[in-house]
């Protein structure tokens, strides 16, 4: 009877559990069908097991060939105010700071009512703060606490700098200030962690440089702490460039531009063995925080194209070696004047020189010479299928952002004329950025190959050193006909007692005086003019080319006059930074297997 | 044998002799009980002990990340701080205060130095680091499982009997 009456009870315990048990079950089924439940749960159960951190690696540094330091970071504050802290006051840190970096007042105290509106725990008052003025809010903030610890006066014990504090960051830092600024680019930190490098290295190798600041979710759980991802730092680069040479580089263009009146230069010194830059002075130079959008041109020796004149003639000369249709004592008959497409030839000087040899016609940079060797002899199939070797109309693939290129007008082309043929024999009518020009020429000072330039020598990650090898782009020409220009244009150089020579060393090298095409109208600018200089040596090791260009020096009729006397002045501070002795100290060396000559 | 004395007693009288009195039965269950208590407890304080080192350990590691943070950017710091102080205007201040002057080429008297060492980078001169083994961030004790730890210890525990 009494196991009767407790029956029922039974009974709806077991249908309670029954009932729970079943529940129980179908969430479980739910949760697992139902995806979108899952993540919301399996997220607050993330939030809840992880912290989240912003961690910034510093930005990978930029060196030297010889390890000094071009680009690195310094260490900077953001500074803030505390806002959990109790007893701020937010007039007197508004008007320390405001009189610290000039900030306005008013809008100090904006941004602190704003933050403390949205319920934000701190805000952010100045950043890129150096630590020097890290220090002085420091020693601030102690005189204000000092003042109230030995005032009665309640005002004063009022004001104080409490909560206001500073979390470290690192800018960008360029230790050598504008030097080489325009083959290091710039990289504007201040953007955060959106910042991106521009021009030069920064530009060219952001990937490699940068470490962005990254959200890592730092695991609360003990035990999985192994999980932390381990954040790499940016990649140093190692440059070709020599901080000492560049240096100088830098000054002989300043002067030149100045003394010459020119609204601008470049020079480049680059090995021809490897295409190594050994220094890459441009100027004007823009400073490394300067990114106005109107600055197009950051560095001239990359993006400014220009008709680059008789310097070109080397290429001429060099096809018409190589193809075999003539050799430097291959005579030709300047009456003054070459008539093509309709329009005619002239030299330099206006006169003709009766019978003269290639390398006469080199020496006096003879156009109508020029002109005769490539439409008459390469005729256009062959000359520019030379030019185009040499890697004219095609970037010239260096490691700095920003290069520039106009592409070669061939015939058949809509915009090109008969003419073009033989005014391109000289330089006029092509367009060329200085390095395109330099790396076209160095194939005459390296056996007739042409090596990639670059600027990366060696970069190191994880402390691992990956260095560039040297690449060859092209071998436009033989090594024989490299030798024997080179030796033709040695002779030039010494026959007209040239400004570019320089004692004791033999070296080679070719002017160029070209005429500016007009920005509004066909034909060109009146008495203005581009002043170039290619020259190379010892010509029998060459260990440097050297490209000059001083842009419109208004002071200057004639490259012979400007440009090479600077090539003189660069080959002799070149020849003490490379420790190269002259030519006869160098062969007497050659004899020493294991000697090296110290200046 | 003589069993006689058997006869004399009835069922419960040979019950209460072989009984134990029931103050020994409560100690012994409440032994038991403690026995089993401190088997708990010495299981949990093991347990207690190793989750309170690897958290010590957990919290140390992530101390000593941000330490490092901290350390980087203070090499940072410092390099930008050497580059400025040894940057080639800075040399050549330094030059100038001590009379060096710019060497003119035509005065350089090159000299012939057998095995002399040609200019070199500090850099190239610094050992390339060739990464060999992950780094251990946790020791295996830290991540064992009592039951793994427990084995693991009587087998080197063997071992160690085993080797003379």
């Amino acid at each position: 009877m009494m196991k009767m009456l407790h029956w029922p009870r039974y009974m709806i315990l077991a249908l309670a559990f029954t009932l729970a048990g079943l529940g129980i079950l179908i969430r479980a089924v739910n949760l697992q069908t139902n995806s979108k439940t899952a993540q919301q749960l399996i997220q607050a159960g993330q939030q809840r097991d992880l912290d989240t951190k912003q961690v910034e690696r510093p930005r990978g540094n930029i060196y030297d060939a010889y390890g000094n330091v071009l680009a690195a970071n310094s260490l900077t504050y953001e500074i803030g105010l505390d806002l959990t802290k109790d007893n701020i006051s937010t007039e007197t840190v508004a008007a320390q700071i405001s009189a610290m970096f000039g900030s306005d007042y008013n809008t100090l105290l904006d941004t602190i009512s704003y933050a403390q509106a949205n319920g934000l725990r701190r805000a952010t008052l100045k950043r890129y703060a150096s630590p020097e003025k890290m220090a002085e809010i420091l020693l601030k903030q102690q005189e204000y606490a000092d003042m109230a610890v030995n005032s009665d006066s309640k005002t004063v014990r009022g004001t104080s700098l409490l909560g206001v504090d500073g979390i470290p960051m690192l800018a960008r830092y360029y230790p050598e200030g504008s030097l080489a600024s325009n083959v290091l680019g710039t990289f504007p930190y201040w953007e955060g962690s959106s910042a991106q490098g521009y021009y030069g290295v920064e530009g060219a190798y952001h990937d490699l440089l940068t470490s962005p600041p990254q959200q890592l979710d730092i695991p609360n759980n003990p035990l999985k702490m192994a999980e932390l991802a381990e954040l790499q730092r940016g990649d140093d680069l190692i440059l070709t460039i020599d901080r000492s040479i560049q240096m100088n580089m830098e000054e002989i263009l300043d002067k030149a531009v100045e003394k010459w009146d020119a609204d601008g230069g470049v020079i480049l010194v680059m090995d021809p063995r490897t295409g190594e830059m050994l220094a890459m002075a441009s100027t004007p130079r823009q400073g490394h925080n300067n990114l106005s959008s109107s600055l197009k041109l950051y560095d001239l020796s990359v993006s400014a194209l220009y008709e680059p004149g008789s310097v070109f003639k080397v290429l001429t000369m060099a096809a018409a070696l190589d193809a075999g249709l003539v050799t430097p004592d291959t005579t030709f008959v300047d009456n003054g004047v070459f008539y093509h497409g309709g329009y005619p030839i002239y030299n330099w000087d206006r006169a003709g020189h009766g019978e003269v040899s290639m390398t006469t016609c080199m020496e006096l940079s003879l156009n109508v010479c020029l002109a005769h060797l490539a439409v008459d002899v390469l005729k256009p199939e062959k000359f520019y299928e030379y030019i185009q070797a040499f890697g004219i109309g095609r970037k010239t693939g260096i490691d700095l952002e920003g290069e520039g290129v106009y592409p070669l007008r061939l015939p058949g082309d809509e915009n090109y004329y008969d003419v073009d043929l033989a005014t391109n024999s000289f330089g006029q009518g092509v367009s060329v950025t200085p390095i395109q020009m330099m790396t076209a020429i160095s194939a005459v000072a390296n056996d007739g190959k042409i090596m990639v330039p670059h600027v990366l020598k060696a970069r190191i990650h994880n402390g691992v050193r990956y260095d560039t090898h040297p690449q060859v782009m092209a071998q436009p020409i033989s090594a024989a006909t490299a030798r024997t220009l080179s030796s033709m244009l040695a002779v030039a150089l010494e026959n007209e007692a040239s400004t570019a020579l320089v004692e004791g060393y033999r070296l080679a090298g070719k002017t160029g005086t070209a005429e500016v095409p007009s920005e509004n109208s066909a034909g060109y600018k009146d008495g203005i003019i581009n002043a170039s200089f290619v020259g190379w040596g010892p010509i029998d090791d060459p260990r440097f080319v050297v490209y000059i260009w001083l842009k419109e020096p208004k002071e200057a009729d004639w490259a012979s006059e400007s440009a090479a006397p600077v090539f003189a002045e660069v080959v002799k501070s070149l020849v003490v930074s490379l420790r190269l002795p002259p030519d006869a100290v160098r062969l007497q060396m050659q004899a020493v297997p294991t000697a090296t000559a110290a200046p | 044998m003589n069993f006689a004395w058997l006869n004399g007693m009835n069922t419960n009288q040979l019950i209460q002799a072989y009984r134990q009195a029931p103050w020994r039965t409560q100690l012994q269950w409440i032994g038991i009980f403690l026995l089993i208590l401190v088997l708990i407890a010495s299981v949990l304080g093991l347990f207690l002990d190793i989750t309170a080192r690897t958290s010590t350990a957990g919290r140390n590691i992530q101390l000593m990340e941000d330490e490092i943070l901290q350390y980087e950017q203070n090499i940072a710091s410092l390099t930008a701080r050497l580059a400025e102080i040894n940057s080639s205007a800075n040399m050549r201040k330094r030059a100038e205060k001590l009379n060096f002057v710019p060497v003119d080429p035509n005065e350089v008297h090159f000299m012939i130095i057998p095995d002399a060492q040609p200019r070199q980078s500090t850099l190239d001169e610094a050992p390339a680091f060739q990464p060999t083994e992950e780094p251990v961030l946790l020791q295996p004790e830290y991540t064992l499982s009592l039951w793994d730890w427990f084995s693991q210890t009587l087998t080197s525990l063997q071992n160690q009997q085993v080797t003379p």
